[in-house]
This record gives structure tokens, sequence and C-alpha cells, in this order.
């Protein structure tokens, strides 16, 4: 099944979903004017060579666990991704399926594999992804529940079961002291009566100020008086 | 004998202003302590009026408030009547009671501010132990104890009147000896209650 999504609010989940379960491929569409050329791509990869019944070869594996459990048929420009987890893996991994009605295998070489952090990151949504779409298909909600809560836990993913809480870890106070021993600076304001010293009225007078003046001004008149009645 | 006479006479006219000025300055300066002595006096009248039972007794005709409390400070050689309000108009006549404050008949802080000048000069002679006395309008004395003084700016200190015990604070402005009135800084004396002296009698004796 082929789902194509067009325009800005088609249910993106719905629609993959749908075209996975329907081994296709869903196609989304955001902007009007490049429709003709997504669906000419599409109906491109339609017409060209597909690959189907795609199937990992189970030999040299131990424990395997693989998601998508069911490849989907692989069309042109297309990659297949698979997310795989064992615990031995083998040298060589060989893909099988049918191209048209012939058999056909892709071997492929585990050698020249690079470790990478993420991918377990990548392989636990992969599975909690799977999990959820056993919901759909009659697992008991339980059943999912726990599972979905093994992986989420184990890989620290958001998933319907599980959030992210972040605490913060820094120290609010010095650690070497006893909590007791804190000032206490919270205390209800309505308790406490002030009065701003800002509100209380000023207290010094001009009269220091005035009789320095007037003297001053005296002793400056007898100074002129004096020197200019001298020499008459 | 070469001088103009014009420059005589402008001399003279400057002198004469000077001496003028300056006898306006040192009137009105001189004016304000005048004030502050001579109403006390007619307080003291009042206050006795107000001992005697009366209500809000006006010193003079024309005043705008009253005495409520008669401070005294046996180590100064302070004896003054409280009026009512610590504004500008108030304190030129005696030391006044912050109205926002507690009263004296209530239990809450007390804080009477005065001029630095006049009034509370005494502030800055004031040491912890020593005693300050109030009666209030009832005639009861209580006596306070100077726990400490303060030097502090106005911008920013405020007063807690909800203290444990009972506190008079007086306040004033400071530094004593500023020329130019109107500096930020504030000097406080806290004292605390000791003991509600029981009768009129005794505290009067033992200081009169």
């Amino acid at each position: 099944m082929f789902t194509i999504g067009i325009g800005s609010t088609p249910n993106s989940h719905l629609m993959r979903k749908t075209a996975e379960f329907g081994r296709g491929t869903f196609t989304y569409v955001g902007n009007l004017a490049e429709v003709k050329d997504k669906l000419n791509a599409l109906f491109k990869k339609l017409e060209h060579s597909v690959w189907h019944d795609i199937q990992l070869d189970r030999t040299g594996w131990a424990e395997l666990e693989q998601y998508p459990s069911r490849i989907p048929d692989l069309y042109e420009g297309e990659p297949i991704v698979l997310a795989v987890k064992a615990t031995s893996l083998p040298e060589q991994v060989t893909l099988r399926g049918q191209m048209g009605t012939q058999p056909w295998s892709l071997p492929l070489s585990m050698k020249h594999a690079t470790p990478r952090t993420g991918l377990s990151i990548y392989w636990a949504r992969q599975k909690i992804s799977a999990l959820m779409d056993e919901a759909f298909t009659g697992t008991a909600e339980d059943t999912v529940r726990k599972g979905v809560l093994d992986v989420a836990l184990v890989h620290h993913l958001v998933s319907k079961y599980t959030s992210l809480v972040a605490v913060d870890v820094t120290p609010a106070r010095p650690t070497g002291e006893p909590e007791t021993e804190q000032p206490e600076r919270t205390k209800a304001v309505g308790n406490e009566e002030k009065i701003a010293m800002a509100e209380l009225p000023k207290t010094g007078t001009d009269g220091p100020f005035q009789l320095l003046l007037g003297l001053l001004l005296l002793t400056t008149a007898a100074i002129l008086w004096k020197k200019w009645s001298m020499p008459a | 004998m070469t001088r103009p006479r014009v420059k005589t006479k402008a001399i003279a006219f400057l002198v004469v202003t000077f001496v003028l000025l300056g006898l306006w300055q040192i009137g009105n300066g001189s004016w304000i302590y005048v004030k502050a002595k001579l109403a006390q006096v007619l307080l003291q009248r009042a206050w006795a009026s107000t001992l005697a039972g009366q209500q809000d007794v006006k010193p003079w005709p024309w005043a705008d408030t009253w005495p409520i409390a008669r401070l005294v400070v046996p180590s100064q050689g302070i004896d003054q009547i409280v009026l009512e309000g610590a504004y500008g108009r108030t304190l030129a006549f005696g030391p006044g009671h912050v109205e926002s404050t507690g009263s004296l008949e209530g239990s809450g802080g007390i804080i009477l501010t005065g001029h630095r000048d006049t009034h509370f000069r005494f502030l800055g002679t004031l040491h912890p132990s020593q005693t300050v006395l109030l009666q209030a309008r009832t005639g009861l004395w209580h006596r306070f104890t100077v726990r400490e003084s303060q030097i502090v700016d106005s911008r920013t200190a405020s007063i807690r009147t909800d203290g444990v015990g009972r506190q008079l604070i007086l306040v004033t402005c400071y530094p004593f000896d500023a020329i130019v009135p109107g500096g930020p800084l504030r000097y406080m004396v806290i004292a605390e209650t000791v003991e509600r002296m029981a009768d009129n009698e005794q505290a009067g004796s033992s200081r009169f």
C-alpha cells in the first residue's frame, strides 16, 4: 500500500504506519507545486524493479532481534534500513528476496562496520515503535506496556509510558554546613512594623548657618569701614 | 584726599548694607534658639494643665499641636515637653512624637525627633546606661535606659518598632556641628524600658 499525503495537515504517523503494514511507502508532498514531481518519482519507483519478500538470512546470528521485523519491499532509489541486535555477528550477512519471479540474494560484509554509539538508541526506538504497533494487532496493552518500559528505561527514551525528568543536582547551599545554620530570610512582611528613616523630618535648622553668615557680614563691614576711614 | 566722593559714598553704602544683612541673619538665627527656649516655657504651663486633666491643651492660641509627654534626662539636665507630630512647624518648639509610632499609653515602640541644634543637641552626650524618663499625660512616669546610639543613613535605614520589649528611639540629624542642614545622616539613640514606675510621687521625688 502506498500512501500519499498532500498539504500541511496529513496525519504523517498514520500514513507512514499504514504504508509499513502494507509493505509500501509513504510519500509526503508539503508544497502543492511539488505534487507533479513527487508523484512522477513515485510512479517511476513503482514501475521499476521491485525486490520483494526480503528476508535476512538468520544463519550465523545468535539471539537476533531485528526491526522492522518485516522488511518492506524495495523500490528503486531506496535504501534498506535494518536495526539489528544480536549477541554475536556473522562475518557475512545475506539478504534474500525475490526480484520478479527470480530469487535474488545480496551478500554484505560486516568486516568494515564501525562502532557508533547512537545505534543502540536507534534500535531501541525501532523496537518501541514495533511494540506499539503490536497494540494495533491485538496484543494486550499490559504486555505492550511492559515491553516498552523495559526498552525505554534502559535506553532513556521518551515513549507513551515514559518521560524524562530533569533533576537539579547543583548544590543549593554549602554541602558541608548543617541546614539549621542557614539564616532565616523570609519573614512575613506584614508582621514587621518598620518606619523608614526617610519619613522622619529633617532636624537640622538654619540657625548655625545664619549666625555664621551674620557674623561674617558684620566682620566684612567692620574691615571695610576701618580700611576706608583710616586714611581720612 | 584724592579719593573721589562718589567712591566713599559707595563704600559707606556697602558697609551699611553688610551691617544690616548681618544683623538680620543673626536675628533670624538667634530667633530659632529663642523660639525653642521660649516655647518650652509656655509648653511647661500647658503640660501642667494637661496633667490636671485637660485634653489637648494648646500652649498658645494659634498652636496646631499640643504637649503629649514630658521628657526628662537627669544626667543631662534636660526637661522638655514633647509635642504631638514630628513636622518642621512643631519641631521648632520642642521634640516631636512621630504620630505613626506607638503612644505612651500603649506598648509599641516610640520615636521622638528633635532639632539637632536645639532640643536634641544633648543626644550627642547621651551615653549607654543613662536614664531617660518620660511622663505620660496620665501623670505616669516611664523609665528607659539608653542601650546604644547609632549613626545611620536615612536614605536606606529603617527602624523596627515591634522589637522585643518596649523601646524609646530618639532621632536627630547628624553631624551635630554641620553648618549647612539637610544631610542624609541621622543620629539615633535607642533606650529600653526597665520598669514601669508605679507612682508619680516616687519618680518626682527622686529627681526633683
